[in-house]
């Protein structure tokens, strides 16, 4: 009888079971099959070569040809209402034809694996879609289709001067959002699903916005999320000036900090002495410096090798780097994974850190007192000496608007170009470039 | 002889138990759901939820331990959802807010390890990363900087992959916008900061501080 019960209780309990697993699987997997008669017309308008993408199945969402008849599908429907302001829409697709617009351009689509670095290129309208294609969200898809469309207007691309794909072997990057190109066209299409879009789900929405600020600072030779390179004047006196944009100054009352260093934080200038950082808050020139807590230059609250001389925050392929010359003469280059100061090289007769060489190009480089210079590769790790000396009646070298400038030792400030000196500033003892961010993508309507 | 006709009957015994068993199953399994919290509505499918999973009270939300499959088909489905158009973009977000609002640890921690898959599909990794970031509860925290510290493997640094490798990140630093507001977690939060090497991740969380 006890055992009638348990294998009658057994049943009941795994028949629950499975009648719960199955409910739910049967609710989950709700198949969503693409159109017949949609597909063919996109086939048709885009002339794509099916055979090369392997077998088609309408209904199975991992199925290639089905993604790429779901981006032309997301190309279509999508909608946008109103119009916002943004410094990525400039009318370059009307956002009511995007389809038509790039089924005008996109003169045959294919499947290849030919160029394995590439996502997909296009040759004289005729674009091929490689692995990284189908290995991207279904907004990379999208973008990329929008992006390559774009290169049969004649829009090609140029050398990045920064950024990740800097030392990429091939040119990644366009001039600028204005111009137009297919970084233009694709980050426009991203800024209207996000500051425009009815119908797209959350996640593509907030992937959208996350890659337009991401691509918005890599993909351009004049990045549209960055503003002008700030540049920092210290007078010998203590007066220091903001200039940003041309011609804007700000007095900044710093008069209390002469032996303080000024150094470019990824947050803006940073005061420093060797043993602590206090940031610098350039829009609102009557605060006085704070306790650093949003530069990197805060990790000197943790333990050091031995005290600095100088530091220096830079970025170089996307990657953030943080080095430091201790008062010894040895460099030390910060392992954010270890939490901890690395010795690089031998320690040597440096004196500090510039972020422009004597030709005025940028980078890391570390000054000998001999003037030698040496150039910092911080991924690889290496020191590789330059040919040119520092020369020694030059302080800084720094970039304002689109002039090279030097910071001499008898105070003046030089334009390079026509050697003229720029008038109204007192005597100077440091120039400073500091990057200043403006992260506005635009406004909904 | 005796043996066999007790074997016989038992199996038919068993065989007729199952079938009225499955269909006794059917209807406790799907009628527990709105027996066990009428007040609520929270559904794990859309648009025509029939699994429901729920929490213990309407207002009294305990962390309830909800099934990996419930959760893998969840994220499969809401995955294919991401890259299509006539979204109800309200009815989706609240639709997923509530069911993270019902995950517990293990759950999330699940989510994570979705998010840092590379072999997930982005859709699905950016879902999970979306969703972790609509976590309330400070206990997501380590999550969300576990994601957005992860480094990125070099085989990831070729164009548009790496970028969506820092979009994956920057999702999980956006979750973590609402605790960097003040107390413990801004310091915690700013001092974590500098294990972040991406430069754009970096610059993401020091705008998300200096707020």
């Amino acid at each position: 009888m006890k055992g009638f019960i348990h294998r009658w209780a057994g049943i009941a309990i795994c028949s629950s079971i499975l009648v719960f697993h199955f409910q739910v699987k049967a609710s989950q997997n709700t198949t969503h099959c693409l159109d017949a008669q949609k597909v063919a017309d996109y086939v048709r308008d885009f002339r794509i070569r099916k055979s090369t993408f392997g077998k088609e199945d309408l209904c199975d969402p991992k199925n290639e040809l089905y993604q790429l008849y779901q981006s032309l599908l997301v190309i279509e429907a999508g909608q946008y209402s109103g119009r916002s302001r943004s410094k990525f829409i400039h009318n370059f697709v009307p956002k009511d034809k995007y389809l038509a617009w790039n089924a005008q351009r996109i003169y045959q689509l294919r499947r290849g694996h030919d160029i394995p670095y590439a996502t997909a290129y296009n040759s004289g309208g005729y674009v091929t879609v490689q692995d990284g294609w189908a290995q991207l969200s279904s907004l990379g898809k999208v973008g990329t289709l929008i992006h390559e469309a774009r290169h049969t207007d004649g829009y090609g691309h140029t050398a990045c001067k920064f950024g990740p794909y800097k030392s990429e072997g091939v040119s990644g990057c366009d001039r600028s959002v204005e111009s137009g190109g297919s970084h233009g066209v694709e980050m426009e299409y991203y800024a209207r699903v996000v500051l425009e879009g009815e119908n797209f789900h959350p996640v593509y929405q907030s992937m959208a916005r996350l890659m337009l600020l991401a691509r918005g600072h890599f993909v351009f030779n004049k990045p549209p999320l960055q503003a002008d390179q700030g540049v920092f004047l210290r007078g010998v006196n203590g007066e220091s000036f903001f200039f940003q944009s041309g011609t804007y100054y700000r007095q900044f009352p710093l008069n209390n900090y002469g032996n303080w260093l000024m150094k470019r934080g990824s947050m803006g200038p940073v005061l420093f002495d060797g043993q602590k950082a206090l940031s610098v808050d350039i829009y609102n020139a009557q605060v006085t410096p704070q306790k650093d807590e949003f530069s990197y230059y805060k990790l000197l609250d943790f333990p050091r090798p031995e005290p600095f001389q100088d530091m220096e925050e830079i970025d170089q392929g996307g990657k953030k780097y943080l080095v430091a010359l201790g008062q010894s003469g040895q460099l030390y280059q910060y392992a954010f994974r270890r939490s901890r100061w690395n010795r690089i090289h031998s320690p040597s007769d440096y004196l500090a850190f510039k972020t422009r060489d004597p030709l005025g190009r940028s980078g890391l480089f570390v000054v000998h007192q001999s003037g030698q210079v040496e150039r910092w590769d911080l991924a690889r790790r290496k020191l590789q000496a330059l040919p040119e000396l520092w020369p020694a009646h030059v302080v800084d070298i720094v970039e304002m608007g689109s002039e090279l400038v030097e910071l001499r030792q008898n105070g003046q400030l030089v334009v390079r170009r026509t050697q003229q000196v720029v008038e109204g500033l007192p005597a100077l003892m440091q120039a400073v470039e500091v990057p200043i961010y403006v992260e506005n993508i635009g406004r909904t309507p | 002889m005796n043996s066999r006709e007790k074997v016989t009957l038992s199996r038919r015994q068993v065989l007729l138990a199952s079938l009225l068993l499955m269909a006794v199953g059917a209807v406790i399994t799907y009628g527990w759901g709105h027996f066990r919290s009428p007040n609520s509505n929270v559904s794990l499918t859309a648009p025509t939820p029939k699994a429901e999973v729920q929490p213990t009270s309407a207002t009294t939300k305990q962390p309830y331990q909800a099934q990996d499959e419930i959760i893998e088909s969840f994220l499969e489905d809401e995955g294919q959802k991401v890259g299509r158009t006539l979204v109800d973009s309200k009815a989706t977000l609240q639709r997923l807010q509530k069911f993270v609002d019902i995950m517990g640890p293990d759950d999330l921690s699940r989510l994570k390890d979705i998010v840092l898959n590379e072999k997930q599909s982005m859709d699905k990794r950016m879902l999970s990363a979306y969703m972790l970031a609509q976590v309330g509860s400070p206990k997501v925290i380590d999550l969300l900087q576990a994601i957005a510290a992860a480094p990125i493997a070099e085989k990831r640094r070729k164009p548009r992959v790496y970028e969506e490798e820092l979009v994956v990140r920057a999702q999980a630093i956006e979750g973590l916008k609402k605790f960097a507001k003040t107390g413990e977690q801004r310091s915690k939060l700013k001092e974590w900061m500098p294990v972040l090497e991406e430069s754009f991740l970096a610059q993401r969380m020091q705008l998300i501080l200096s707020e």
